[in-house]
């Protein structure tokens, strides 16, 4: 099976994962997720600029990745979260296309093991503009994202970098 | 003069002479012993700082010029080390023995002066142990002796008159010489006494100088220069006063202890002898013993500039000088003693000082200085750390060390010179370790008034002895006033006034409170570090810069003491966060401000209000978020690097959002917030 290319969608009965950084000081057990795990970060805005390509929130295809593929590539602890592709396409039925997509690594976390699965999920950022309205647009779309995730927990990579 | 010539000898040997280990305080007995081994060179530790540099100084002059000046030159070079003029000794002597007199006083002295060269000396006793043919202490097995009979009296009746002591029957056999008269006390201290009135003024004055140089004097060094009457020398010996022994002059215990020599004429005395032996050295008589003993008497007088002049072995006696001064409590004077040290250990052309020395002398210096209040402490913390650097093993000096980090506000950088001292041991454990590194210093922290660093060092390794402080245990239940809280993982809580803290343990759990804040831990340190989280949330309210900054870095990890204490630690720990943020300038202070803003009147209203999420959302935004698995709805608030405020609640019948001002915002969502306050 060939690795996937740059920009192609992920297959809509997928299952994706999301690692956001666990909540600062703050009741992991309760934890619920919420738009502000799915706001792209100052990383995933430069890269996009570089690339001349849409902002992706970074997320794992769990087809290709595993869930401690993901936490030991992403090299921090996280909370994982996971959520059905098909989900998020639908929280940009209003608005522009919420996508998710292949977005390979670049060296040399690329040859690491699930490093395939790699993806992204573009139209979190949209619509574009500071006001009130567009604000809570994107945030709506990006809770009923979160709404659709399954909490697997609190993991730490077994290497720290 | 032989010595054969002088006076017969007063007692014999009962035995065939004897070999391995013997005791005796008679001078006269080792005559005797000496001339039964006359193969054995003499060598005598005499009482001092520089007894083992004495014994190798005398010996080798005893061994000839030559041998003289490479051991004087060995143990110039290096004040540290004696293996170099073992070395050379060594390759004189081969497989010869010595008759080694005082051996035990190279014993360690209860003093800490004597660590300074304890690695010296315990290489010359080790040493003079493995050459020593005969040893000659002043306790141990006696050496079998009897009277010599003699028709000026009853030589058995007088030998039991004084329990067939030696050393008194010179005495009584003196005093009958020189009286005329039988003596009538047998005491020792009263033998000496009567003997010395009955002396001619010239013989009392060479007997002043002997005791007051207080070890033997070769009698090359005592003729030069006239420095002791020949004459007189020879009648005190004819008189058995005085003993020859390998050509050195020497008296009996009792002399130094019991001899009338006042206090006042000592310094003249000590003049006397430093400048007469000042002399010989000048001259090249017998220079290394000569120059020695000069340091040591200029130092008595105390002529210390002339001390320094003669200081070639080490500068011991100027340390003890200033260590004296600092005992008298003359705090300025002994610092720029040690200070003077300090100068003389830097000339170029020889070293007074090794390393220990060096540490010892500049902790002192610092020591005296912060007594007398000369330098800022931080000064003195320097001082000893450089001490500390140079002599690792010194538990006291790192006792102080970290007394001073506490002293000047650095709990935690005290309680890592605290943790460095036992590191790869470089304090070695011995059985004073803990009682000088733990015990000692907490004990002086207490009397600093230092509850809390007392605490934290008291707490800092398992105690062999932990009822020591049980009394300080028992204060800390009954209450201590205290205006600082830390331990290690916790804020660093100030107060501009004294409150009570308590400390308590009940059933293996240990409780801190202060101020009606109560928090429990497994240990006191534990507690401790809890009370701080407390009290931190507690301040929610106050002013921010309260909060120090390395304390906020500290905090910034999210550690199992805060999940293990819930929600008021969680506050905390944010609080640290934010102050983080804008401390690094990472948070604009119209959103730091709006974000207290709404937790300080959120937390005024509902105190048991669980802590939001934080974080970094877009555009510069700041998130803070209120969404639990366990509660409805959801209030999320996204303040602007301005100050203005978006919120969004959603829940089941709700769904709200708005923008505006933190007021506004607080208006909106109030109502909402509640859902999030804990049962009390």
């Amino acid at each position: 099976m060939s690795p996937p290319v740059d920009g192609d969608m992920l297959p809509s009965e997928h299952q994706a994962l999301r690692l956001p950084k666990p909540p600062r000081d703050f009741a992991p057990e309760r934890y619920k997720p919420g738009a502000a795990d799915f706001i792209p970060s100052s990383e995933d805005e430069s890269s996009a600029k570089e690339r001349a390509r849409a902002v992706r929130v970074s997320v794992w295809d769990e087809a290709l990745t595993s869930i401690d593929q993901a936490v030991e590539l992403r090299g921090a602890p996280a909370m994982v979260l996971r959520f059905a592709v098909q989900d998020a396409i639908c929280a940009g039925s209003a608005g522009p296309p919420i996508r998710v997509v292949y977005e390979p690594l670049d060296p040399p976390g690329r040859d690491r093991p699930g490093a395939d699965g790699h993806a992204g999920v573009e139209g979190l950022d949209q619509p574009e503009g500071a006001g009130q309205q567009a604000k809570s647009a994107r945030r709506r779309r990006r809770q009923a994202i979160a709404d659709a995730c399954v909490v697997v927990g609190l993991r730490e990579p077994n290497t720290t970098p | 003069m032989d010595v054969e010539d002088q006076s017969a000898p007063l007692l014999e040997l009962s035995g065939a002479p004897p070999s391995g280990n013997v005791a005796t305080r008679s001078s006269h007995v080792v005559g005797l012993l000496w001339r039964a081994h006359r193969s054995l060179p003499v060598v005598n530790v005499p009482v001092g700082l520089d007894a083992d540099v004495s014994a190798l100084l005398g010996l080798s002059t005893a061994l000839g010029r030559e041998v003289a000046a490479s051991v004087r030159e060995a143990l110039e070079s290096d004040p540290s080390s004696a293996k170099a003029a073992l070395h050379e000794l060594d390759r004189h002597l081969g497989a010869q023995k010595l008759l080694v007199e005082g051996l035990d006083h190279l014993g360690r002295g209860t003093d800490e002066i004597f660590e300074v060269i304890a690695p010296r000396r315990d290489e010359v006793a080790a040493w003079l142990r493995d050459h020593a043919g005969l040893r000659v202490a002043v306790r141990g097995r006696e050496v079998g002796v009897r009277p010599v009979e003699t028709p000026r009296w009853d030589a058995d009746v007088l030998f039991k008159q004084v329990e067939r002591d030696p050393e008194r029957y010179v005495l009584a056999s003196a005093f009958h010489q020189w009286s005329g008269e039988p003596a009538s006390r047998f005491d020792a201290g009263s033998l000496v006494v009567d003997l010395w009135e009955v002396l001619p003024r010239t013989i009392r004055e060479v007997m002043s100088l002997l005791v007051v140089h207080g070890r033997p004097m070769s009698r090359a060094l005592a003729s030069h220069g006239a420095l002791l009457n020949a004459d007189v020398v020879a009648a005190a010996i004819d008189g058995w006063l005085v003993d020859d022994v390998a050509g050195s002059l020497r008296l009996g215990a009792a002399w130094y202890q019991h001899a009338p020599v006042q206090a006042v004429e000592r310094g003249p005395l000590h003049r006397v002898l430093a400048d007469g032996l000042a002399k010989a050295a000048n001259d090249d008589v017998e220079p290394g013993v000569a120059l020695l003993e000069a340091h040591r008497h200029y130092v008595k007088v105390p002529d210390i500039a002339k001390a320094r002049e003669h200081a070639r072995f080490g500068a011991l006696y100027l340390l003890d000088h200033a260590r004296q001064l600092s005992i008298e409590a003359k705090h300025q004077e002994s610092a720029t003693e040690y200070q003077a040290v300090a100068e003389l250990d830097e000339k170029s052309d020889h070293h007074a000082l090794g390393a220990r020395g060096r540490a010892y002398r500049t902790h002192y210096e610092h020591f005296n200085a912060a007594r007398a209040q000369t330098e800022p402490m931080e000064k003195t913390l320097a001082g000893y750390r450089e001490a500390v650097d140079l002599w690792p093993e010194n538990a006291l000096f790192w006792s102080r060390l970290v007394r001073c980090h506490f002293l000047l506000g650095e709990w935690s950088k005290a309680l890592d010179a605290l943790s460095e001292a036992y590191t790869d041991a470089r304090v070695p454990p011995h059985p004073r370790r803990d009682a000088t590194l733990i015990l000692r210093t907490t004990e002086r922290l207490i009397e600093r008034d230092q509850v809390v660093p007392a605490v934290l060092v008291a707490t800092a390794r398992p105690l062999n002895q932990p009822m020591t402080l049980a009394q300080f245990w028992r204060q800390l239940e009954l209450g201590v006033e205290v205006d600082r809280i830390w331990s290690p993982g916790g804020f660093d809580v100030r107060r501009h006034d004294r409150a009570l803290l308590q400390l308590k343990e009940r059933d293996a759990t240990w409780t801190a409170s202060l101020g009606g804040v109560e928090a429990p831990g497994t240990d006191p340190r534990d507690a401790l570090c809890a009370l701080t989280w407390l009290l931190a949330s507690e301040g929610l309210e106050q002013p921010f810069a309260q909060i120090d900054r390395e304390t906020a870095e500290r905090a910034r990890p999210l550690s199992a003491t805060t999940a293990s204490l819930g929600e008021p630690a969680r506050w905390a720990a944010a609080l640290a966060h934010l102050y983080e943020l804008t401390s690094t300038r990472k948070m604009p202070v119209a959103q730091h401000d709006a974000v207290i803003a709404l937790w300080t009147s959120a937390r005024a209203k509902w105190p048991r209000l669980r802590r939001p999420a934080l974080g970094p959302g877009e555009a510069g935004d700041y998130v803070v978020s209120w969404a639990y698995q366990d509660v409805e709805p959801a209030v999320d608030l996204e303040v602007s690097p301005e100050g203005r405020c978006c919120w969004w609640m959603r829940g089941p019948d709700l769904d709200d959002e708005g923008e505006g001002s933190v007021d506004e915002a607080l208006a909106a969502v109030g109502a909402a917030l509640e859902a999030f306050a804990e049962d009390p």
